[in-house]
């Protein structure tokens, strides 16, 4: 566990480039594009949040080790 | 890319993009322009043999015995040009089943092949445009390919060549910007497709930055344990893979400029990316 902010700041960079792409792509107007960056940001980091609170959850209930 | 035919078109579009990528060339023969496509041909078959020749054949002695197998060309660049592809799985397979040393040029001759397939990917997306808008086909004018095959080459050069370079800037910091941190990340030991052949290939869709690294870097040798390996490793398999989205973002575009109709030389309102699917 000593190396999860490292691997959170990794996450956050991949995430960027998959967020800032997929901004691009869903728009066609650069502005607008860029404009709506942060609520994409925002949406793709607090969805990947919940899904790993559930995958822990689910782990946590049917497959707990010791 | 839709496959509507226009009025004047020369034949099935799909299947002249079929019949590319088996016999690069064939597409345009079918539609009935064969001097271009045995330009083509000579072309796009002429860089696969010579990067056989360099490597002797032997891509697929990269491949650890567990991975070798009859669909072990699926993921590779070279799929791209499938009946030289087929050919060389048949002819060389996958050597003598002992270690031997390399060819000298045997990196050139494996980036030669895999660019033979992204060129005929290219030639692919042409014979199906051209099928679609047949007698204009030869009229010249937009090259929605040339652009594909820009914005591979170095990430956002595409949609630069589109007067779009607000985007074509953003495209290239993120996508070159992640290629540096994964190889920086696994200390350059993704840059040699021996060692990860399919993260390889993965890569390989960045174009120019990815064969610009391994040049320079020049395939090392890995001494030690590199503690964030399979992180770098995913994110210049990432890179090259948001690249694809890019790229047809760059394409969608280009097709909706060039079948607008009445709108030659302007911008064609909504164009991008939904215009792709």
């Amino acid at each position: 566990m000593k190396d999860l902010p490292i691997h959170l700041l990794l996450f956050a960079v991949v995430g960027l480039a998959i967020v800032g792409l997929n901004a691009v792509f869903a728009d066609a107007d650069d502005a607008k594009a860029l404009k709506s960056l942060p609520r994409r940001l925002l949406w793709f980091f607090a969805g990947c949040g919940v899904l790993a609170v559930l995958m822990l959850l689910v782990e946590r209930v049917f497959a707990r080790v010791g | 890319m839709s496959a509507r035919r226009t009025d004047s078109s020369r034949g099935s579009p799909d299947f002249a993009a079929i019949l590319t990528w088996f016999l690069p060339g064939a597409g345009h023969v079918y539609i009935g322009r064969p001097i271009f496509g045995l330009v083509a041909f000579a072309l796009v078959e002429g860089i696969y043999f010579l990067g056989l020749r360099l490597s002797d054949g032997r891509l697929f002695e990269y491949l650890e015995p567990d991975l070798q197998g009859p669909l072990a060309g699926a993921l590779a660049p070279e799929a791209g040009n499938l009946g030289a592809l087929v050919w060389h799985m048949k002819t060389y397979a996958f050597g003598p089943g002992f270690p031997r040393p390399w060819p000298e040029h045997m990196h050139l001759g494996t980036w030669l092949t895999a660019i033979s397939g992204m060129l005929n990917a290219c030639l692919m997306v042409r014979a199906h445009l051209d099928a679609r808008r047949g007698a204009r086909a030869s009229a010249g004018g937009s090259s929605p390919e040339l652009q594909v095959l820009a914005g591979w080459l170095v990430p956002g050069l595409g949609h630069v060549l589109q007067r779009r370079v607000v985007r074509g800037a953003v495209i290239f910091a993120l996508l070159v910007g992640l290629l540096g941190l994964g190889t920086f990340l696994a200390q350059g030991s993704n840059l040699d497709r021996e060692r990860h052949f399919y993260y390889w290939a993965g890569q390989f869709l960045i174009g120019a930055p990815a064969m610009l690294l391994e040049a320079l870097h020049g395939h090392a040798r890995v001494t030690g344990e590199i503690r964030y390996v399979d992180a770098g490793l995913v994110m210049v398999c990432l890179a090259g893979l948001l690249n694809v989205l890019a790229l047809l973002d760059v394409y969608g575009h280009a097709e909706a400029r060039l079948f607008a109709p009445h709108k030659e030389g302007t911008d064609a309102a909504g164009s991008g990316a939904g215009a792709a699917s």
